[in-house]
């Protein structure tokens, strides 16, 4: 997708994402948040329940990303990506902020 | 890798000239990079009938930064040329109109050098302050673009 000669916009594959907020750290702007919680899972024949984050929520505020990429480069389970969709106006500010819910639509 | 080339202040306007003589017509990018020793200006042209691209860099002390303006070459560097001013502090010798673009306050610190303290940024909150369950730290870490002397120096002050 880098190899595009525009950059569209940015889709999140929730389930690769493990909440690291290592891209919510590098981005410049300050425009991605995550809400998560940790749960305990306990699996067969694991003597202690293993705790893993479990995202809430993701959102990207397009308003103030720059498209500089840095999040995608970041992440380092590879659950962020360059989608070629640019057609997402809104007729208020709060609208150019997407959730996990349209993030995650851009993948398809 | 883009293949760049790197030269002298004193030769930026004939080489720009000589890339124009040369086909490159079209001015594609014209920015400026705090390397805060020097300030870098870039510049990207392109000949519109094969989409070749050149792409021209040079280096100004930061003490004196200061370069020919290549406003003559293309009128469109003239707008270009008064943002890397603004927000990087470089002088362009022999600019048509050296008015600010963007800034509007005389008092505005160029706002793209790695200098200049962020307020704003010292009062919003970062969202990266959440650290992840896994990633506790000892130390609070800074958000990136802010720096610990200009904390050191609201809190000092507000105290
Ligand atoms: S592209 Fe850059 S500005 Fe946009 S969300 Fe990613 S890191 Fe932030
Ligand atoms: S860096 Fe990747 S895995 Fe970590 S929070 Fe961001 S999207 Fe999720």
């Amino acid at each position: 997708m880098t190899s595009l000669p525009t950059r569209g916009v940015i889709a999140l594959i929730p389930d690769a994402c493990t909440s690291c907020m290592v891209c919510v750290q590098e981005c410049p702007t300050w425009c991605i948040t995550i809400d998560s919680h940790v749960e305990q899972v306990s699996e067969e024949g694991a003597r202690r329940p293993r705790s893993v984050s479990v995202l809430d929520r993701f959102t990207i505020d397009f308003g103030l990303c720059m498209y500089c990429g840095i999040c995608v480069d970041a992440c380092p389970f590879d659950a962020l990506e360059w989608r070629p969709q640019h057609d997402y106006p809104a007729d208020t500010r709060a609208g150019l902020v997407q959730g996990t819910d349209q993030l995650a639509a851009w993948l398809r | 890798m883009i293949a760049h080339q790197i030269v002298p202040p004193d030769e930026w306007h004939a080489q720009a000239q000589g890339a124009v003589g040369a086909g490159f017509t079209f001015l594609d990018l014209l920015a400026g990079i705090d390397r805060v020793e020097e300030r870098e200006l870039v510049l990207r042209v392109v000949n519109p009938e094969n989409d070749e691209a050149r792409t021209l860099i040079t280096r100004v002390p930061a003490s004196d930064p200061r370069v020919p303006s290549l406003a003559d070459l293309w009128a469109g560097a003239a707008w270009q040329e008064r943002e890397i001013s603004e927000m990087f502090d470089v002088v362009f010798d022999g600019h048509p109109d050296p008015r600010p673009l963007l800034t509007r306050d005389e008092s505005t610190e160029p706002p793209l050098l790695k200098s200049t303290a962020l307020p704003e940024r010292l009062s919003t909150p970062w969202p990266g302050a959440a650290e992840a369950q896994e990633r506790k730290r000892r130390r609070p870490q800074l958000p990136p673009g802010v720096r610990q002397e200009w904390v050191d120096e609201a809190s000092g002050g507000s105290a």
